[in-house]
């Protein structure tokens, strides 16, 4: 990694949100205040450039569409320029709002950048390295469609138009997998602050837009509340333990709540997803202030809202549920042609998703490959959440657990108000201000929040059941910015109450950023440990992979043969470095998604006997072997292989602690 | 007694300036016990003993950086509150040709079994180094002794317990916990030459931090002087930093 790589891939990936700026200048003619014009820039500009990317894959050749779609914006991006020199949008924030609100967006792209890059070189956090970065890879050097990493002779009926735009930005710049991914993870995190900021300024003002973005950003599960009674002294008679970072689980069990502040490390795709979707708010809102622009303005805001939903497909029904909201606003108010628009934008945004290739139009026009995801009605889950994984802070949390076996709780369980006491307080104060003092621009926000909540107890995915649990995190999420919005109508009460209702406000905010704030001190202790002992030989492994033809395709010894093992550190996490910095797929199937149950047979024969036929049906030209690891089996298999002349060395890393074999099967022999 | 707008100015740029310089220096300065390894959690502990002058545990280890204490698990098998004076002492190897460094502490009867107790070592032990240590039980000691021990622990995979000093069962281990006695200006020196990436998220940290600070300060301290302001942007985050110190190390 170079720092020069590193500016470049920001660089490129700072072109859409340029593009952005200069897409809403032409349909917010009237707008003259830079925060804003800056604010909704990136996410509209995310949105546009993700669904032009999207569509011109589909019917263009890989590199023509990638080429013609950073033309287009690049030049976008040049004229946002000359027109931003010539207008002089006017920057009419104090000096000390201005740096108070800088330092803290400059410490919400630390700790994404924190997470993020501690999920790839310090272990695995979720799906981020092995599965989704891989896919980013692989679509990097392959061809489109993109091949599964896992299963590379069929499409992975997965969300893959995020890892397109990293992809991009590897092809056009030439950057490599970390720095490409980080740039658009960090752009996309600094244009949802941006265009929540924007979108809710636009109508009420900063302070309203500073308030629900932070919320946004920062909110997480209570667990600070337990910190004092946190467990350490089980672990360590040092408190400053967890300060060192010495013992992970210490320190992720603390930070690892399901707030916002994980997301780039744990899913890259809904942090850009999110982003298109600020972007598509931001337009919704001038478009129903009355803008003069409106069928632009519509469509651009169906744009961002199909790029959303291809970058993550459970984001969804939550915008449709808010534009529903909004459509019976407008025609409660009988203000039928806004209400129209916005059905109108809702009806475009699903049909644009469907043009690009992926989960969604795999559910909506099936495929031969795969079981697509598949969802079932069930009510009598109703005002339930789900608990795997989700209700706890972080799977291997020593403070925070719910009890065995239970998998579903209600609302009103003990643990959900201890975890998210300041959800109800949210709820309950927009509640309030809706009613009583007639705050109905709260609704959709309330609503979209409750959306999310409500989502994972009417339905279940046939599929992978703990994927339903997507949506109570999206939900804290989104709970965090209707608190934000509360907090600040409780900061600008007048009357003799102004003071209580200031603490109130001022404890809500406490609440919904307390855990963030207080995991500041510890984002150092989660770079320090590291499961990857072998970590620059499996660079060198990834690169000697890298630099041969595409198409590869690995046995890797020892390894992974299923999608739990390859979520975790074991094995010296090799696996994540040979299907992701080294592009090379690991044939084993790795979920329904694809054809896992045929790989996963053939894959788990080639693993335990290197049987020529499996190894020759899963088409596997490559063995990758970290002989430190070896089980006595595994070495005599290995060293009968050799002697049989079916493997041949051709790297060796520098201290030895990985090879790679060629295998040379009937066909290639 | 009224209060002049200037005194008063002057008196809170003095004021901040004070906690600035003192909330910093303290937090960068004191030297702080910053803990080098872990300890096996409570789950995987297990009780070895009796313990005592003849029954001697050892235990074989490698220092991954300089230690200047070093903590241990020992139960006093007497009524609560009984004590008995122990002593730890480090040697170059377990054939003891050469002692590197002495402590001694005295653990206490206390419910909940195995205590930690802290060994400060008269000498600090280089890193990356292997040593072999031993506690030394006196012979007038009235109470059965324990020390606390653990189990295929891969942290200390070639470390080796000893009894009698006899090697132990190859798989077990005394569970100890090293410390380093550093400033935290000396701290975060070692930390940026053998973990930048941790080093530089402190800083950028610090400096988004610092930005708020600022920002906040420029907001609440308008009307006094850029001085005034900058004291009370250092000062905000060297408190926290202080407090966040003194509430994980003391």
């Amino acid at each position: 990694m170079s720092l020069i790589d590193l500016i470049l891939a920001f660089v490129l990936a700072g072109v859409p949100w340029l593009a952005g700026v200069r897409l809403v200048m032409w349909l917010a003619p009237g707008e003259p205040r830079l925060p804003i014009l800056l604010g909704a820039g990136g996410g509209v500009g995310i949105g546009a450039f993700l669904l032009a990317l999207m569509t011109s894959l589909r019917f263009l050749p890989v590199e023509i569409a990638v080429r013609g779609v950073f033309i287009l914006f690049v030049a976008l991006a040049i004229w946002a320029a000359v027109e931003l020199r010539r207008r002089r949008p006017l920057w009419d924030i104090s000096s000390g709002w201005s740096i108070l609100v800088f330092g803290f967006l400059g410490l919400v792209v630390v700790g994404a950048a924190m997470n993020f890059a501690s999920g790839v070189w310090n272990g695995a956090t979720h799906e981020n390295l092995a599965v989704r970065m891989a896919m980013t890879a692989h679509m990097a050097a392959g061809d489109w469609p993109p091949a599964d990493p896992y299963a590379p002779g069929v499409e992975r009926l997965y969300r893959y138009t995020a890892q397109a735009w990293g992809a991009s930005v590897m092809r056009i710049g030439g950057v490599g997998l970390f720095e490409a991914v980080l740039a658009i993870t960090i752009t996309s995190v600094v244009a949802i602050f941006g265009g929540i900021f924007a979108t809710v300024a636009s109508f009420r003002n900063y302070l309203f837009g500073l308030f629900a973005a932070a919320g946004f950003v920062t909110a997480a599960h209570a667990s600070f509340l337990g910190l004092w009674r946190a467990p350490i002294g089980e672990y360590s008679a040092s408190r400053g333990e967890i300060l060192a970072g010495l013992d992970r689980e210490l320190v992720q069990g603390f930070t690892g709540s399901h707030g916002f502040a994980l997301l780039p490390g744990n899913d890259f795709t809904n942090v850009v997803a999110i982003a298109a979707g600020f972007g598509g708010a931001f337009l919704t809102v001038q478009l129903l202030r009355g803008s003069s622009a409106r069928i632009p303005l519509a469509a651009l805001a169906a744009v961002c809202l199909g790029a959303m939903a291809a970058a993550a497909e459970q984001t969804l029904p939550i915008a449709l549920a808010t534009l529903v909201i909004l459509a019976l606003g407008c025609a409660v108010r009988r203000d039928w042609r806004a209400a129209l628009t916005v059905a109108l934008i809702a009806v475009a945004g699903v049909a644009l998703a469907l043009v690009t290739q992926g989960s969604l139009s795999a559910i909506a026009f099936g495929s031969e490959v795969g079981s697509r995801a598949s969802f079932g009605f069930t009510p009598e889950n109703f005002l339930t959440l789900p608990t795997d994984a989700m209700l706890y802070s972080a799977r291997t949390s020593p403070f925070f657990t719910v009890p065995a076996g239970q998998v579903r709780v209600g609302f009103f369980n003990p643990i959900v108000l201890k975890e998210l006491p300041w959800v109800f307080l949210a709820f309950g104060l927009g509640a309030y201000f809706v009613f009583r003092a007639r705050r109905f621009y709260l609704v959709p926000f309330l609503g979209m929040a409750l959306t999310a909540f409500l989502i994972p107890g009417l339905f279940t995915d046939r599929v992978y059941p703990i994927n339903i649990a997507r949506f109570t995190s999206v939900g804290v999420y989104l709970a965090g910015l209707a608190a934000g919005l509360v907090a600040a109508e409780l900061w600008t009460r007048s009357g003799r109450f102004r003071p209580a209702y200031r603490a109130v406000g001022v404890t809500l905010m406490i609440l919904v950023m307390g855990s963030w704030v207080a995991s500041v001190p510890l984002w150092p202790a989660r770079l320090y440990d590291t499961a990857n002992v072998s970590l620059a030989e499996d660079l060198e492994v990834a690169a000697f992979l890298r630099d041969g033809l595409y198409g590869r395709r690995a046995l890797v010894l020892p390894g992974p043969t299923t999608l739990a093992g390859v979520i975790t550190d074991d094995w010296e996490g090799q696996h994540k470095f040979v299907v992701a910095f080294g592009a090379t797929s690991i044939p084993f199937g790795l979920d329904a998604y694809s054809g896992g149950g045929w790989y996963g047979a053939h894959y788990r024969r080639a693993y335990d006997t290197l049987d020529p036929e499996a190894m020759q049906a899963l088409g596997i030209d490559t063995v990758v072997v970290a002989p430190q690891l070896l089980s006595a089996d595994q070495v005599e298999m290995l060293t009968r292989a050799r002697g049989d002349d079916r493997l041949v060395l051709d790297f060796v890393s520098s201290d030895g602690a990985r090879f790679v074999y060629t295998y040379l099967s009937d066909d290639n022999d | 007694m009224n209060t002049s707008p200037a005194r008063f100015h002057a008196l809170a740029l003095v004021g901040v300036w004070f906690l600035s310089v003192l909330s910093w220096a303290t937090a960068l300065l004191l030297p702080l016990d910053w803990p080098v390894s872990s300890m096996p959690a409570r789950s995987a502990l297990i009780a070895i003993g009796p313990v005592s002058e003849f029954v001697v545990p050892g235990q074989s280890f490698g220092t991954p950086e300089a230690v200047s204490a070093i903590d241990v698990l020992i139960r006093v098998g007497g009524p609560f509150g009984a004590s008995t004076p122990v002593g730890m002492a480090v040697y170059e190897d377990v054939e003891r040709t050469s002692l590197v460094a002495r402590s001694a502490a005295e653990p206490v009867s206390v419910p909940a079994g195995l205590a930690v107790v802290r060994f400060d070592l008269d000498t600090p032990i280089d890193g990356n180094r292997r040593f072999y240590l031993e506690l030394e039980i006196p012979p007038d000691n009235p109470w059965p002794i324990f020390v606390g021990g653990t189990r295929d622990d891969p942290q200390r995979a070639g470390d080796r317990l000893f009894l009698e000093r006899r090697p132990g069962w190859s798989d077990q281990d005394l569970a100890y916990q090293f410390f380093r006695r550093q400033t935290g200006v000396e701290r975060f020196i070692h930390t940026a030459s053998v973990r930048p990436e941790m080093a530089w998220t402190i800083v950028l940290s610090l400096v988004a931090v610092l930005g708020m600070s600022a920002g906040l300060s420029l907001l609440a301290l308008r009307n006094h002087g850029w001085i005034t302001i900058t004291g009370s942007a250092v000062a905000l985050p060297g408190l926290a930093l202080l407090a966040l110190l003194v509430w994980l190390f003391l």
